[in-house]
């Protein structure tokens, strides 16, 4: 990524942000779509996404570029917490508690960036 | 486009089938003669998820959607009921009813209309978050 204009630090790390909450709601749906599904274990982002995109958070942070993230893919969850007696692992009230967090999550960064946006249509402009 | 709508959606219309046979199992609660002539039996459905071949794309198509594998009779024993003016009574007055307990019954409607709530719940928020994406540009 080349910074610029558009592509600040900051830019790039609520556009991966909300990159990573929209996969994420992707799991959790699957999650509670299939809460009643005999023998489902639960879904999440793939971990080779969640490092990469840590990472990337880590290095944008420091003032560096990154590089494109891997494709966020979901996948079964590699650590599943207790299952019930008919072999599923979704925990409706985590699930729930999830998408609460994650949505807020990619409100906050969907706000800061338009506020981002605005900021630059100001600059540009000499109106709001 | 909207997150996690397939999985949600094919939740939600597992759900409804199951709401639709749990009203059948409690409308035929009394029935000893069904289509067949026979004594009405449970029926179930089961659940089974549905892996996405397009798992990964960051599209509208990923994760795992559920469906309805089959429908099932439950297979565990008729209670017998002594109605010796029954018609299908036997020589001891004894008649099969259904395998159906209102109760059972009533329990499987809330977990269904609730896990159809949960379902409903993940879409409205899939959908704030993409009208939240809408306002970037606004």
């Amino acid at each position: 990524m080349s910074s610029g204009l558009f592509a600040t630090p900051a830019v790039e790390s609520l556009r991966l942000a909300m990159d990573d909450a929209a996969i994420r709601h992707q799991a959790i749906a699957s999650n509670i779509a299939n809460v009643n599904t005999p023998g489902y274990r639960r879904m999440d982002v793939s971990s080779s996404f969640e490092q990469a995109y840590s990472d990337a958070i880590t290095r944008l942070s420091n003032g560096e570029t990154v590089s494109e993230l891997p494709e966020a893919r979901i996948e079964t969850a590699a650590v599943q917490g207790p299952a019930r007696p008919d072999g599923n692992t979704v925990q409706i009230e985590q699930e729930m508690v999830n998408m609460a967090q994650n949505s807020a999550k990619y409100e906050f960064a969907g706000q800061m960036l338009a506020q981002n946006y605005h900021g630059l249509k100001l600059a540009i402009t000499g109106q709001s | 486009m909207i997150p996690g709508i397939d999985a949600s959606s094919s939740a939600l219309q597992v759900e409804r089938t199951r709401l639709d046979v749990i009203a059948g199992n409690l409308a035929n609660a009394q029935n000893t003669g069904d289509a067949n002539g026979n004594v009405y039996r449970r029926k179930m459905v089961v659940f089974e998820s549905k892996l996405n071949d397009a798992l990964g794309s960051t599209g509208s198509s990923a994760g795992a959607q559920v469906r309805v594998s089959r429908v099932i009779d439950d297979p565990s024993p008729l209670p017998k009921v002594y109605m010796p003016g029954h018609p299908k009574a036997d020589a001891q007055g004894m008649v099969e009813m259904p395998n159906i307990n209102p109760l059972d019954e009533m329990v499987d409607m809330m977990t269904a209309s609730r896990s159809y709530q949960a379902n409903l719940q993940a879409i409205q928020t899939g959908r704030s978050m993409f009208e939240e994406s809408l306002k970037i540009v606004e």
